[in-house]
């Protein structure tokens, strides 16, 4: 896979779109132009919009700071979420992590 | 124009290129193409430095083009080698030339300034290799060719303005992902159907009866290639751990997106098959069919870019979760003719 693959999963039904970057970091969005916005940002990831799914917030102060996490090859599966640990994003600080 | 330049794209199937002159502008630029005896297409502009007149309407002298107003003579490499009435040859006598190369069956031409690498044209095997028959087709469109990206890179369309034919309820309703690959400049958009329904284009030519495995994988290769890998298979039916899939049906659908015009397309379409190769029935019946879908998708989008041209300054469109794989073609698009 290239370093440059970005992903975005849908399904059909599902209001939501889910943004895969290649460094790892993952976004739910709410449509195609957000998505790609928030993947095209990489290594500026914008926090954020997937906290409110989990009803904690994410946000972290200062940019790049990533949302969630995902090592590589592992499941988006939006069920996988609550167990994802937090980031191995390259920007990652450890104070944006949920607990 | 706003075309990506130094880009290669499709001018023709191989076989509309022999002894005749063939005419076709190619994102604004208007090109002769022939053969030589010796078998190589050649790609001269189509406008003798005379007087402009296309040299399309003239005649062959053996290799050479001859122009049909005034009798400029032109050698396949563009230079003029003979004008009426006199022996001396202005320098400046030359017809642009444009590089070509025939690949996969197809007549590529690049248009642009700079290196006309021939590695750079994307790949089509299907389309010229064994094992595979092949039908095929081209319509001009009357829609700039941004709309045929849109349309094919989108196959929930097929739910609805083909049914009856490729489309099915369940098109549009299973998962997909889309994925860019930003260094290659590639948009894969993929759908994997599970156990639905045979639309009568697979029915009739594979002679499944029951329900079947559906995927659609594109790969569209901006700005002229967009493949879509079809497999079809009954229900449940994988590929053997070893990657053997012989038991599966493959259709590799191919267009060939070429802009001639900013409002004017040639839609290239093509479909190869690996099964079924010894039926002319099924060559017939998938070709009809193929035309078929192709005019309905024709008659769309020339009325949208009737809508287009008629409609208010800063018109608005809509996007939503359908339309991610297409946006991700439009970007890329913009990039390369941002960069050219
Ligand atoms: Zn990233």
């Amino acid at each position: 896979m290239s370093d440059a693959l970005l992903r975005v999963v849908w399904s059909p039904g599902s209001d939501h779109l889910t943004g895969v970057c290649h460094c790892g970091a993952e976004y739910r969005a709410d449509g195609p132009i957000e998505v790609w916005q928030w993947l095209l940002a990489h290594p500026d990831h914008e926090a954020g919009i997937e906290a409110a799914d989990h009803g904690a917030s994410t946000e972290a102060p200062g940019h790049g700071a990533s949302v969630e996490t995902v090592g590589h090859g592992a499941s988006i599966e939006a069920s996988d979420r609550e167990a994802s640990v937090e980031t191995l994003g390259h920007e990652a600080s450890p104070e944006a992590s949920i607990d | 124009m706003v075309f990506p330049r130094n880009q290669w794209y499709v001018a023709a199937y191989g076989e509309e290129v022999g002894d005749g002159l063939l005419a076709r502008t190619i994102c604004g630029e208007p090109i002769v193409f022939y053969r030589t005896r010796s078998g190589d297409a050649v790609a001269l502009a189509d406008r003798c430095v005379h007087r402009r007149f296309p040299l399309s309407e003239g005649h062959r002298d053996g290799d050479r083009l001859v122009c049909g107003y005034h009798g400029f003579t032109y050698e396949p490499d563009g230079s003029c080698v003979a004008v009426p009435a006199q022996k001396r040859i202005p320098r400046t006598a030359r017809v642009p030339v444009y590089p070509v190369v025939e690949q996969d069956s197809l007549v590529w031409v690049w248009i642009g300034d700079g290196d006309a690498d021939p590695t750079a044209i994307p790949r089509a095997p299907w389309l010229a290799a064994d094992g595979w028959v092949v039908v095929r087709g081209m319509e001009p469109l009357e829609a700039r060719y941004e709309l045929l990206v849109d349309n094919l890179m989108d196959l929930s369309h097929e739910t609805y303005l083909h049914g009856g034919y490729i489309g099915t309820p369940e098109v549009a309703e299973t998962p997909i992902t889309t994925s860019v690959d930003e260094e290659a400049g590639v948009v894969r958009v993929s759908r994997r159907m599970k156990d639905v329904e045979c639309p009568p284009f697979y029915a009739n030519s594979t002679g499944i009866k029951g329900r079947i495995d559906r995927w659609q994988d594109i790969e569209y290769q901006p700005p002229c290639l967009y493949l879509l890998h079809s497999r079809i298979a009954p229900a449940g039916l994988e590929p053997a751990p070893d990657g053997d899939d012989s038991a599966a049906f493959h259709a590799e659908i191919v267009y060939g997106i070429t802009p001639s015009t900013e409002t004017t397309t040639f839609d290239f379409w093509m479909v190869a098959r690996d099964f079924a190769l010894d039926d002319p029935e099924v060559t017939t019946y998938l070709a009809e069919s193929n035309r078929t879908v192709v005019m309905q998708d024709v008659v769309a989008l020339n009325l949208l870019e009737k809508v287009i041209a008629t409609e208010p300054e800063g018109y608005q469109e809509l996007s939503i979760n359908i339309d991610t794989g297409g946006l991700a073609a439009r970007r890329l698009l913009q990039r390369m003719t941002d960069g050219s």
